[in-house]
């Protein structure tokens, strides 16, 4: 299960100065305010080597927009292909999304909302495309259904969209994210559907995967 | 020449006296209709008060008379969109009896509206989002009204052990996010198709899935002869 590869992302997004301070300016003065000079100059470079390297905010934030998106499912795919069998590999993605989270606050706030007041439907439609690509390892239990044709084809949208709207309203409202507790609330919308409500159950109680080393770029 | 005594003079067509407060609230609801079309075709973050004006045929002036700026209009076409939808809603929910039907109502009514009023629901349930903190409170209000409705199925269930306490809350947002998404799309006229998934997330935590597909069955049946 692969996203599409979007335009201009970036091996390392947090090694690009101008991605770091455009999250940061957003997240201290919102979309609207946010100004390339304040970033040129919060990423310690002149207004002309912005320019040289974007035709305004809204390329730079389309590109910073990509560069997250590509590191954010890095470390979900690598968690998800590193553990065999589901659910236990969608178990392993959930944390390792939860993890990228809760380390890279503002950069996630900047994907979940800040992205939003955005002029360019592609970023939504990218935004949009990522949740559904986190809905395709859920539907990855359907192999695993007893009867596959039986499991609503809405239910991996609804399990994930019930994240993405609890998410994408405690970022708006500036809330603590706590997303490691959302995880087994998350599994159990999950599994539900294709393995039914005692395998679902579990997952309520299980404890949760050791955690793998951090995610790369410290604590933005 | 004779004048005609005033009881017989022909009124001018259309030109009805209307009092300043009429003509207020025609105005106002003309500036939210428009902004309703504006914020859905254009996304709301770009959208401007120039945009709104020149879709409502007025002044820039004028709409200030009305809305403080434009988060006030866009609060305003959300509390005009979900309270018509929440009337639609009642009274379609009001004619069925017990927790199952009545929420299939709701659903189905929900459904039809959104395919038969693709903009109001864009705004409704996707643009209000890019509002800011109290258009995001005020849309939250709406889903903590879908939650408490959903929580009528503990009353109906004889599952043991019932849902668990997050069951309602990842219904109602992951509707709204399903719904969002087809809508984004431009498929807001098709949602009807999906009726029978979404009502069988929505009852069969609370009835089990071979009771839910059966109570289903019968609601759609009804449809079919109404």
């Amino acid at each position: 299960v692969r996203l599409a590869e979007g335009p201009g992302g970036r091996a390392d997004p947090f090694a690009e100065p101008l991605y770091v301070a455009l999250i940061d300016v957003i997240a201290e003065r919102g979309y609207e305010a946010t100004d390339v000079d304040s970033v040129a100059r919060r990423a310690g470079l002149t207004r002309d080597e912005f320019d040289a390297r974007f035709s305004g905010k809204e390329e730079c934030v389309q590109k910073a927009f990509e560069a997250f998106i590509e590191d954010f499912l890095r470390h979900v795919q690598r968690a998800y292909d590193g553990k065999p069998g589901w659910p236990g590999a969608l178990r392993a993605a959930a944390y390792a999304a939860a993890d990228w989270m809760n380390d890279h606050p503002r950069t996630a706030r900047f994907g979940g909302v800040g992205v939003l007041a955005a002029r360019s439907e592609m970023i939504r439609v990218r935004r949009e495309e990522v949740f559904q690509y986190c809905a395709t390892l859920i539907d990855a239990g359907r192999a695993e259904a007893a009867d596959p044709s039986a499991v609503p084809q809405a239910a991996p949208i609804m399990a994930i969209g019930a994240i993405a709207q609890i998410l994408t309203q405690r970022m708006q409202k500036g809330e603590e994210l706590e997303t490691e507790r959302m995880v087994p609330a998350m599994m159990y919308q999950a599994v539900r559907p294709y393995l039914g409500e005692e395998a679902a159950r579990q997952e309520l109680t299980m404890a949760r995967p050791d955690r793998p080393g951090s995610s790369s770029g410290g604590s933005r | 020449m004779a004048r005609l005594p005033q009881h017989l003079a022909k009124a001018p067509v259309g030109r009805e006296r209307l009092s300043r407060e009429e003509l207020d609230r025609h105005q106002r609801r003309r500036i939210i209709e428009a902004a309703t079309g504006v914020f859905a075709k254009r996304g709301y973050p770009p959208s401007t008060v120039d945009n709104i004006a020149d879709a409502a045929k007025i002044a820039v002036g004028s709409f200030y008379v009305h809305f403080a700026n434009k988060e006030d209009c866009l609060l305003a076409a959300y509390d005009l969109v979900v309270g018509e939808a929440r009337e639609r809603v009642a009274a379609a929910t009001a004619a069925q009896s017990g927790w199952p039907r009545q929420a299939l109502a709701a659903l189905h009514e929900l459904l039809v509206l959104i395919a038969a009023e693709p903009l109001q629901a864009r705004l409704a349930l996707v643009e209000i989002q890019t509002g800011g903190p109290v258009a995001l409170a005020r849309y939250g209000e709406t889903l903590d009204l879908v939650i408490g409705s959903l929580a009528g199925g503990r009353e109906v269930t004889d599952l043991d052990p019932p849902p668990p306490e997050t069951q309602e809350a990842a219904t109602a947002n992951g509707l709204a996010w399903l719904l969002a998404q087809r809508i984004l799309r431009g498929e807001a006229k098709d949602v009807s198709e999906l009726f029978g998934q979404m009502a069988e997330v929505v009852l069969e935590p609370y009835l089990g899935g071979a009771r839910a597909r059966r109570e289903i069955a019968a609601f759609e049946k009804d449809l079919v002869s109404a």
